[in-house]
């Protein structure tokens, strides 16, 4: 397909916008001072910022783009489906409060898991933690070099490496006061825009007239008994709710947030993520009533709002676009670069760290991070970008040790450990025997079964004064 | 095979669409309601 933006105005764009985050970046920076500062943006959030950093960091690249495509695919139920991603948020809520009551001075999931389960389930944990946070890495590096060249035409090694030096920029000069302030402007700028494309389509074509052409050219599309989108609609809730229960990217905002502060957020955040899918996937509805010609459902979007707004169209999406992905790999980075510093450079590497070395190394990990990523993503080879749809049966494992492990005092750490092993091996082996759609349910089953089992045969009994006690 | 078709009416497929949008519209200026509200509360950070 043509690009929606020539490579000049788009390389403006991206050099605009990288130097503004990179800048605000350092502004915020200078307000850090000690460890909670940089890593935890000094523990007292408020809730305005504390919501949109909740909410910019679940819309990526894929609600943008994937959202229409699925609706293009799937029809009504792919963008239903598909916004359901916000009962993930919704559910996480109560775990926010209890998280940063019972552990009021920690600074990631790994903490918790350690103090809780000891160091086997701690270890199997950091595993699928690191499986997962590669992998969406990855794939948010490539998507940012992939959607740069096809909605602009610059080179994908070029785009994807502009993209990663500012994420890794700002990042590494605010720490997470630069990524939460970011998300927020981030989040304007994402959903105002796909809302503005969402009106001018129906001021353009119109709601009845859209309904009418996709029935008479796609009527599969506004099926609400088609089998394969009704699947996927289960597959991407329980997915969903294992990547946000597991990942530090959402402990580590537990952590941050103010007191009484998290539970709120991150009802909010959910409530008000969950029309966004529907808003861009309805934007897709309206390529059968433009009569485009689709070459790949994944450019719906842009080419709806290419045709609709002509230049500008362009430059509301390559902007909503790259806002998207930053929001997402900015909290990525730095949740993963504190899960490096904490658990493996202060738990298994210098334990007696203090707090100073553990600010200055985390400022290397997240440099060595973005540079990891960026030689990953280098050659583009696509099948790495895919690895994180294997990990829906990793993260579905880690669900009922986190939910049993904040809530019940008899949760086994034995049982935990078995539960995440047995989990994402039957998932695993679901995946490849049976489908991808599988693979979150089974895991996820089969680490409730286990767990559930062992903690009845083991009867123990944990004390959460201890969380509360010990050193993190 | 034959496969069930239960197409969405128009009337519920606009008050999805309208729903949907109506939200998404007003969230920005949510967000800027909280945002001035914590800062004149000093409760930012």
């Amino acid at each position: 397909m043509n690009p929606v933006l020539s490579p000049s105005l788009a390389f403006v764009i991206l050099i605009i916008f990288g130097l503004i985050w990179v800048g605000f970046g350092y502004w915020l920076g200078r307000r850090n001072k000690s460890l909670s500062d940089y890593m935890l943006a000094g523990r007292n959030v408020g809730l305005a910022l504390a919501t949109a950093t909740a909410m910019a960091t679940w819309v990526t690249s894929n609600t943008t783009m994937t959202a229409p495509q699925l609706t293009y695919q799937l029809g009504v139920w792919g963008m239903v489906g598909y916004s359901l991603g916000a009962v993930g948020l919704i559910l996480f809520s109560p775990l926010a409060t209890r998280i940063k009551s019972l552990l009021p001075q920690g600074y990631t999931s790994g903490d918790f898991i350690r103090l809780r389960y000891g160091k086997l389930a701690w270890r199997i944990f950091l595993v699928i933690s690191f499986c997962y946070a590669f992998g969406w890495l990855v794939s948010l590096g490539m998507a940012g070099g992939i959607l740069v060249n096809a909605l602009s035409g610059i080179d994908y090694r070029i785009g994807m490496s502009v993209i990663l030096i500012v994420c890794v920029g700002y990042t590494l000069l605010g720490g997470l006061r630069a990524v939460i302030a970011t998300d927020f402007i981030q989040t304007l700028i994402i959903v105002a825009g796909v809302a503005a494309v969402a009106w001018l389509v129906i001021d353009n074509v119109g709601i009845e007239s859209l309904h009418s052409s996709v029935i008479e050219r796609r009527p599969m599309l506004l099926n609400l008994l088609f089998p394969a989108s009704i699947m996927f609609l289960f597959n991407n809730l329980l997915f969903g709710v294992g990547e946000i229960f597991h990942s530090n990217v959402w402990w580590s905002r537990a952590f941050a947030f103010g007191e009484g502060i998290g539970g709120k957020a991150y009802l909010i955040a959910g409530f008000m993520w969950l029309p966004i899918p529907i808003v861009a996937g309805f934007i897709a509805l309206a390529a059968p009533a433009l009569g485009l010609t689709v070459p790949a459902a994944d450019m719906v979007g842009p080419l709806v709002a290419g045709e609709i707004m002509g230049a500008t169209g362009g430059i509301l999406v390559f902007v909503v676009i790259f806002s998207a992905l930053a929001s997402s790999l900015d909290s990525l980075l730095a949740a993963t670069a504190d899960l490096l510093t904490q658990d493996i450079y202060r738990g298994h590497i210098n334990p007696s760290a203090t707090d100073a070395q553990c600010q200055i190394a985390g400022k290397w990990v997240i440099l060595g991070l973005g540079a990891f990523t960026w030689l990953l993503c280098f050659p583009r080879i696509t099948t790495l970008a895919s690895l994180l749809y294997f990990t829906g049966a990793f993260v579905a494992s880690a669900i009922w040790p986190i939910v049993f492990g904040l809530y019940f005092r008899r949760t086994s750490a034995l049982g935990a450990s078995l539960g995440m092993i047995a989990g994402s091996c039957l998932g695993l082996l679901a995946y490849f025997t049976i489908g991808f759609y599988v693979a979150a349910l089974v895991s996820c089953a089969v680490s409730l079964l286990t767990i559930v089992t062992v903690s009845a045969l083991r009867n123990e009994d944990f004390d959460f004064q201890l969380l509360e006690n010990s050193r993190h | 095979m034959d496969t069930a078709i239960v197409l969405i009416s128009p009337g519920a497929f606009s008050t999805l669409i309208l729903l949907a949008l109506t939200a998404a519209t007003l969230i920005p200026l949510v967000m800027l309601g909280l945002l001035i509200r914590d800062k004149r509360n000093n409760r930012l950070w």
